[in-house]
């Protein structure tokens, strides 16, 4: 790809990659800014080798993980993605700093009291604002099956908003 | 159940969570910059509007001063952009007689003053200068149209002071201050004598041409 097309690609994807970055880093917007730009400067430098056949945002996406697991890995070492998704929101400060903002603290909570993968699906699909298309290579599912599971998953997260104490495995 | 609410709560929060218009302004300008956009900051549209009205004001300003300035005369270099203000100007009022007319008057008075500050100043004119504010002094009275409706409009200025009459004696007076020595020289007093000529000819032609007073053209 020619680096001339690269600030449209940057238009396209900066808000979902630093909403990706915002909410893995415990809501702290310097640290989501300084890594968004250190994710777009990665994906600048290897823009021309980037194949134009594969999926842009399963592109970046990548780079952003990893640079995700890297900043993650200088406070702890080894640490992988998995892990670091299981921990969004999972500390009463992060959920804290989000909910001052957004006064959504159930809805939040209730999203980590989904399954791993649903949780990831609702993040990325309705918090980060991601496409199903541009997740079909995330998830290496078809983008009909992520919509499918983006509803049930939805109507769970409604179920536990309104009876927080149930278990997620029975709804 | 409806999923809206949820969907819609979640989508708020996606909202609020946008990153700042200033940073995302600030990296777009560092990665545009990057790409070999910088040679187009300079080509901005503002940048070209700026250099476009500054160069439109500098002509226009000199435009001005070329038409208006005292000190724009026949030997001036701006003289040429001056006659061809005055051409102009001429064009836009040849659809109309009595404008037509007006201009020209206007003219010869212009010619008059040129004359009368070279005189007062001076300065040293060179004869093919004289010779062109004769000629065009010549032509302008040869064109100027002093029929009956044009007459109403030009006699005010005609009758008091006749511009033309003046330009013709002050160019000849201005030939006569040239100095002893330069009026031996052989060219400049054949040059001389054929201003002179045409200076007469110039009168007898306005002589005939211009009416005495108003009542001769009534």
């Amino acid at each position: 790809m020619e680096k001339k097309q690269f600030t449209s690609f940057y238009d396209t994807h900066v808000e979902r990659i630093y909403r990706f970055v915002l909410y893995r880093v415990g809501n702290r917007k310097e640290i989501a800014e300084d890594l968004t730009q250190d994710i777009f400067l990665r994906a600048f430098e290897a823009f021309e080798r980037y194949d134009p056949e594969k999926s842009r945002s399963s592109w970046i996406f990548t780079i952003a993980r990893n640079c995700l697991i890297n900043h993650h890995a200088k406070q702890r070492p080894g640490v992988t993605l998995e892990e670091i998704e299981s921990s969004i929101f999972a500390s009463r400060d992060d959920r804290q700093r989000l909910c001052d903002q957004f006064d959504e603290q159930a809805l939040l909570e209730a999203v980590n009291a989904l399954s791993a993968e649903d949780a990831r699906l609702v993040r990325m699909k309705y918090l980060e604002g991601w496409s199903f298309e541009d997740l079909e290579e995330v998830f290496d599912k078809a983008s009909a099956t992520l919509r499918v599971q983006a509803t049930r998953a939805v109507k769970k997260l409604g179920r536990l908003v309104r009876h927080p104490d149930e278990d997620v495995r029975k709804i | 159940m409806s999923l809206w609410p949820i969907s819609y709560r979640l989508f708020r929060i996606r909202q609020r969570s946008r990153p700042d218009r200033s940073f995302v302004v600030r990296l777009r300008n560092q990665f545009a910059q990057k790409e070999g956009l910088v040679t187009r900051a300079w080509f901005s549209w503002r940048a070209v509007i700026a250099s476009g009205s500054l160069m439109c004001s500098l002509l226009g300003a000199t435009a001005a001063y070329a038409y208006t300035s005292d000190t724009v005369l026949p030997d001036h270099p701006l003289y040429p952009l001056r006659q061809e203000i005055e051409s102009i100007q001429f064009s836009f009022a040849a659809s109309n007689p009595i404008a037509k007319d007006q201009v020209r008057l206007q003219y010869l008075q212009r010619r008059e003053h040129e004359l009368m500050l070279m005189k007062q100043r001076n300065q040293r004119v060179p004869l093919q200068h004289v010779r062109v504010l004769l000629k065009q002094t010549k032509h302008l009275i040869k064109d100027t149209s002093f029929e009956r409706e044009a007459a109403t409009s030009t006699d005010r200025i005609l009758k008091d002071r006749p511009a033309l009459f003046v330009a013709t004696t002050s160019t000849i007076d201005h030939l006569d201050h040239i100095d002893e020595h330069e009026k031996m020289n052989p060219q400049l007093q054949h040059l001389n004598s054929l201003v002179h000529d045409q200076a007469e000819e110039l009168e007898r032609e306005v002589t005939s041409m211009v009416p005495t007073s108003t009542e001769d053209v009534d």
